[in-house]
């Protein structure tokens, strides 16, 4: 019983000797949550680094005490050879510690975009704490210029950047990827990467101008927002309630009449791939339902009217389609993952390819199906 | 194995006990009044009356705080006196009554003289006659503020053995239902009722719960507390081993399952034994509910066991290890709150978890008006003041606040403090080794609760060993009907507990 | 006595699983891919089937001698001597396994959640968590493996919570590189699948005797090599072939990506429950180290046997700090594992057979 005693006492012991120390320990009140990192190029050979945290709040008008979330941002820059470099000049800058690891959103100002991303990216993969499930974009100016906006009170910088792309997803204009899921993209042979393309307007307003289209790691091209959603479209990106405008005549005097909007209800694409020794062809197909959400002209409820409206649709679609294709072609950006199915269909052939020069002269058709099902309540 | 040793080598310690000789009664009536009152040590409270009955002299002697007085003169010296019969025939008549006995040893006669009975001496007889007649307060059987229930019965057992035994016959009414009196206590001489239902408790239990009972040496047993740890297995586990109750449908229920139920003399609480840790999640209202409720109920009831238990220390060890992850929403708003507190989270769990046990301890002995008061102002005024004045973070208060209710919600009081007093270390581990640290403590809590076992019974039964036949009654509730088989850890005789019940429903 | 510390071939399949599947199995898809590439769950399920015929084998042996476990037949077949040799090639076996078990749970942990904690306190923990169970006896030890068997689900569900990133081409083409690949694969693979041969040290403990023993350890195996299974295809499914030879623990990093409403980064919470999988390894693996010196050493208590192994594990353990230093140890512990535990069972069987040596089963 004793013997029990003593050795229950000796393990007592040396635990609490053991919880004296906290290795590991960082506490959250002791750290600055950056919550948006702008990465730039700073000439020639630097890395310009902005980061974007909440603002502490002061203490004198805290009557209340505590449990308000500040809600200004504040931003800090620095220059260094590498990220890390950058980062450990930032932690001089103001009294807390700095942390990453909360990080919504990575921008990349356009210059650096062009030079190529991965390495910039290499700390936040091998981070243990790395935001690997921040947002990526790029900015068409410096991401310091994008992170050095006023906002509106009452929502931090990094908050409207990350609802303002995160509602674009959701309204189906364009796609975002976090930071874990750019990797595959980047590293894969038969697929590409592309990012939402941010801007600033007249009334240094951030807005959503397209997406950046990647081969590799370098942006090389980009594309407007029309020709976005046909990609989307193309690429089987879609998440939902995607709503597309479109002109489908020029010979009426009201120009509200030329135009229709339509409502995605559904849509199906099809890659075919076919192979012919070394050449490649691919074709894809949209088969589209769709809801018509304003159209001036009416009388859709003519069975003739409608099909020529369902033509005149799938022509634009398509014209746009050609443009859209063309320009992807030219970044050298495959982002319809045509290679990965040629990569894991056609092994003996992809084998035999380059695809980076393969893919920028190959054949690619595209072919849109438009059903309308629905012209709201009223024909 | 261990302490049957010891049960030999304290047999074999001279006894203290000073040994009575036996002394039988004594002819005379003054030797034997003096023979009694200085077996009583010349207790004041020692009624003697002299009297003559059909013209033999003859004494009663009695406790007057033991004796119900009316009753003796009702019952025995009414009769008595009766002229128109003789004596010896009268007592002859009078024998037949089970409360009055002849007896011939005078030491018997102080012992039962202590346990209310009345003594009748005629001149010049070898023997004297008892009379019992004890006077007895008892409470009325209110249901137990602690195991309170919605519906269902709602008696609770009292302080008198007889009467709590009375109880569970009146509800199994069975001559199955073995009582097995031991009397323990060497300075007190306590009863102690060991009750089982011969054919469905398993033989080496009763035989164990026999044993270890009988290896109890102490002079008195002031609580079923003490019999609680010397009769338990693992004993210096936080972990309770042995079911409290006050209720007599409890331990009916139990007894019905094939347990054995100990009551001691002037406790209210059985000792049920073999039980697992699972029986201390039910609750009698879960069988008064629909099965979904029951169930619902009881799975709330782990799980907020499990939550008392982490916590406050997942808190700690968010906060202060890991907070990449509070979800992005949230993070801000916990920073804010945290900002300017000057503890370290731990320190800051510390006091706010002995801030609540302080409430809870000084509400819990003093009459309920003021308990009401000191819950107000420790509860409402001290959690909102700490916070406004920065000293604990308003989301600390949430947390430890809710780990109380947490461990208020399980329904065995004991059990509750046992989970509040072991997240103490699962926090410092937390504050050590952040997640890591709860594992650990936890696994060490795991690893320990595996290797209870209660009178054979494994503690985590039915979970590991899993038997999952048993998950019906032991972690969930199925509906009643479904509950064919007795639960298997406790080795019953009897293993079917009922068949279809439901048979009406079959044949449609 | 004997009755309490039985087990069933229930628990048994448990303690077979959680002795199976341990530190290894958030670099495995790493180290599978590394050989066989996109054909790496090929290589998965023709490991299970390999092990499968060393379960037979092994069964086999244990049928002929019911009630004696590997070091007791060894001293029958072998002579007491020899015997002894055995089963102490057998215990420095386990030891050297302990340790490598312990050297990548540190390495891992200081690379993936404490980056600062001293290796000596993370050893501490594990190795004073790790005493207190396996000093007792082996039901208390199956007790608790069903019970850390929680950790599974969590695992299985998370994986194939991350499918919806997945690309189901990454999988194709199949066998594109030749049958080489895959089956140098199976040799990379079948360390991760030691301890399938435990259930011939437990063979005593278990009621019903003798039944059941290779159907139980048959169903481990099949749930190892499922789960395995699991985990190779979602991580080929959702990483490239560059990102897959770059990461070594995709299984963490694949969680890590996953971020649910209620917990971000979820990879610390697996982490934390995956120590749980490494504790149960080592618990069974050192309960079976001090069963062989009890073997050995008779008179010795089972306390101290129990702390010297563990003090000699621990101490063992510090030295191995690196990556390089506990890739070679690997290698080294493989080689040896492969010598003892293959080699030896089925030399005593054929012995066995030859000389037509097998226990006496009295009758009941």
């Amino acid at each position: 019983m004793r013997k029990y005693i003593l050795s229950y006492l000796m393990i007592s012991i040396s635990l609490t000797l053991l919880l004296t120390a906290c290795w590991d320990q960082r506490l959250l009140r002791d750290h600055s949550l950056i919550l948006a990192i702008g990465y730039d190029r700073e000439k020639p050979d630097k890395i310009l680094k902005t980061v974007s945290f909440p603002a502490p709040e002061s203490q004198s008008n805290d009557v209340q005490g505590q449990g308000n979330a500040s809600s200004t941002s504040e931003i800090v820059s620095t220059i260094g050879n590498t990220v890390k470099d950058a980062e450990k000049k930032l932690d001089n800058t103001i009294p807390e510690k700095f942390d990453r690891s909360k990080t919504r959103l990575v921008i990349f100002g356009e210059e650096l975009a062009k030079e190529g991303i991965f390495s910039t990216l290499d700390s936040i993969y091998r981070d243990l704490r790395g935001p690997i499930n921040a947002y990526t974009a790029i900015f068409t100016g410096t991401a310091q210029e994008a992170l050095s906006i006023q906002a509106d009170e009452s929502i931090l910088t990094s908050d409207m950047y990350a609802e303002l792309i995160d509602s674009a997803e959701h309204s189906g204009i364009i796609k975002n990827y976090t930071i874990s899921q750019t990797r595959p993209l980047m590293l894969a042979q038969g697929m590409d990467l592309v990012l939402p393309l941010l801007s600033l307007d007249k009334n240094d307003k951030p807005q959503i101008v397209g997406t950046a289209l990647f081969q590799g790691d370098k942006m090389t091209g980009t594309l407007d927002t029309k020709e976005t959603i046909i990609f989307l479209m193309l690429a089987d990106k879609v998440t939902e309630n995607l709503a597309i405008n479109l002109q489908v005549s020029e010979e009426h005097e009201e120009p509200d009449k030329n135009f229709v909007n339509i409502d995605i209800r559904s849509i199906k694409r099809k890659l075919n791939v076919e192979t012919k020794g070394n050449q490649v062809k691919a074709n894809v197909e949209v088969d589209l339902t769709v809801e018509i959400d304003e159209y001036a002209e009416d009388h859709l409820d003519n069975k003739k009217r409608s099909d020529s409206l369902e033509k005149k649709i799938q022509q634009k679609l398509e014209k746009i389609a050609e443009q859209t294709i063309q320009k992807l072609q030219e970044a050298g950006n495959d982002s319809l993952a045509i290679g990965e199915k040629v990569r894991a269909y056609h092994h003996s052939t992809w084998q035999d390819l380059d695809w980076e020069e393969t893919y920028k002269d190959m054949e690619i058709e595209s072919s849109f199906k438009v059903d309308i099902t629905h012209h709201g309540i009223i024909n | 194995m261990l302490s049957f040793l010891k049960n030999l080598f304290s047999q074999k310690e001279p006894e203290v006990q000073p040994t009575h000789a036996t002394q039988s009664v004594y002819t005379s009536i003054d030797e034997n009044i003096h023979y009694i009152k200085q077996g009583l040590y010349e207790s004041d409270d020692i009624q003697i009356q002299k009297m003559t009955i059909q013209n033999k002299q003859s004494v009663i002697i009695y406790l007057e705080t033991m004796v119900k007085t009316e009753q003796i003169q009702q019952n025995f010296l009414d009769p008595l006196m009766d002229e128109s019969i003789e004596l010896d025939n009268k007592i002859n008549q009078l024998l037949a009554n089970p409360d009055f006995k002849q007896e011939n040893q005078l030491d018997q006669v102080i012992h039962s003289m202590i346990q209310g009975n009345c003594v009748l001496y005629f001149e010049g007889e070898t023997h004297c006659y008892l009379l019992n007649s004890p006077q007895a307060t008892h409470r009325s059987p209110d249901e137990p503020p602690n195991e309170k229930t919605i519906r269902g019965s709602h008696k609770g057992f009292i302080e008198d053995l007889d009467s709590n035994i009375n109880f569970v016959r009146k509800r199994i009414q069975n001559p199955q239902l073995t009582v097995k009196y031991i009397t323990k206590g060497d300075e007190e001489n306590i009863k102690i009722a060991i009750l089982y239902i011969n054919g469905i408790a398993n033989e080496e239990t009763i035989a164990q719960v026999k044993e270890r009972i009988e290896a109890i040496s102490t002079d008195m047993i002031f609580s079923p507390g003490y019999i609680e740890e010397m009769i338990e297995e693992k004993q210096f586990s936080p972990f309770q081993q042995v079911l409290l109750t006050e209720r007599p449908d409890r331990v009916d229920a139990n007894l019905i399952e094939g347990r054995v139920a100990i009551l001691t003399e002037g406790a209210t609480d059985t000792l049920i034994v073999p039980v697992s840790f699972f029986t201390f999640f039910q609750s009698p209202d879960d069988y008064n509910n629909k099965y979904l409720a029951g169930s619902f109920f009881r799975i709330l009831r782990l799980f907020s066991f499990l939550g008392a238990l982490t916590l406050p220390a997942i808190y700690i060890a968010v906060v202060g290890f890991h907070f990449e992850t509070i979800p992005y929403k949230m993070v801000g708003l916990v920073k804010g709150s945290i900002e300017s507190i000057p503890f370290s989270p731990l320190s800051e769990a510390l006091v706010m978890t002995i801030t609540i046990e302080l409430i809870r301890e000084a509400g819990i002995r003093l009459p309920s008006p003021i308990g009401q008061t000191i819950g107000i102002v420790g509860g409402l005024i001290i959690g909102e003041s700490v916070v406004n004045a920065g000293i604990i973070s308003n989301i600390m208060v949430i947390v430890i606040a809710l780990t109380a209710i947490m461990s208020f919600v399980i329904p065995v009081y004991e059990l509750g403090n046992t989970v509040r007093l072991l997240s103490i270390p699962v926090m410092i581990g937390a504050a050590t080794l952040g997640f890591v640290g709860i594992i650990f403590a936890f696994m060490i809590i795991a690893i320990h609760m595996c290797s209870i076992e209660s009178f054979g019974t494994p503690y985590l039964s039915p979970l590991t060993p899993t038997r999952f036949s048993e998950f019906k009654d032991g972690i969930v509730r199925v509906p009643s009907w479904m509950m064919n088989r007795r639960p298997k850890d406790i080795q019953p005789q009897k293993k079917i507990f009922q068949k279809d019940s439901r048979e009406w429903d079959n044949n449609e | 006595m004997n009755s309490k510390t039985n087990i069933t071939t229930f628990q048994l399949g448990f303690l077979l699983i959680h002795a199976q599947i341990g530190v290894g199995i958030l670099s495995m898809p790493h180290d599978i891919f590394k050989m066989a590439e996109e054909d790496s769950w090929i290589t998965i399920l023709l490991t299970g089937m390999f092990i499968q015929i060393f379960i037979l084998l092994y069964g086999a042996l244990q049928n002929r001698f019911p009630n004696k476990n590997l070091f007791e037949i060894a001293r029958t077949l072998l002579g007491k001597k020899i015997g002894n040799i055995v089963t102490v090639l057998f215990s420095m076996a386990y030891i050297s396994f302990a340790i490598n078990v312990l050297a990548r749970y540190v390495y891992l942990l200081n690379a993936w959640m404490m980056p600062h904690t001293p290796k000596w306190a993370l050893l501490g923990v594990m190795c004073f968590t790790v005493f207190i169970i396996a000093k007792k006896n082996l039901q208390i030890i199956a007790r608790f493996s069903i019970i850390a068997s929680v950790v599974f689900t969590g695992f299985v569900i998370s994986a194939l919570f991350s499918m919806k990133d997945a690309n189901f081409s990454f999988l194709l083409p199949v066998g594109a590189n030749g049958v080489m690949p895959i089956i140098k694969g199976v040799q990379a693979t079948t360390y991760s699948y030691f301890g399938y041969e435990f259930f011939l040290l437990f063979s005593p403990f278990i009621q019903p005797a003798n039944k059941g023993i290779v159907r139980a350890a048959t169903i481990a195996n099949i749930f190892v090599t499922g789960f395995y299974f699991i985990l190779v295809v979602v991580t080929i499914m959702y990483f490239t072939k560059k990102e897959l030879l770059m990461i070594p623990e995709p299984v963490l990093f694949l969680i890590k990506s996953i971020s649910f409403k209620i917990i971000e980064r979820p990879d610390l919470f697996f982490t934390s429950m995956w120590i749980v999988l490494v504790a149960t390894t080592l618990m069974i693996t050192l309960y079976a180290v001090i069963l062989g010196f009890r073997t050995v050493m008779t008179k010795a208590k089972i306390n101290y046997i129990a702390i010297a192994v563990i003090a000699l594990i621990f101490l063992g353990t510090l030295p191995i700090n690196d990556m390089f230093k506990i890739k070679a140890f690997t290698t080294f512990n493989d080689q040896y594992l492969r010598i003892v535990i293959w080699a030896l069972p089925i030399i005593l069987l054929l012995i066995s057979f030859i000389f037509n040596k097998k226990e006496v089963v009295k009758d009941k």
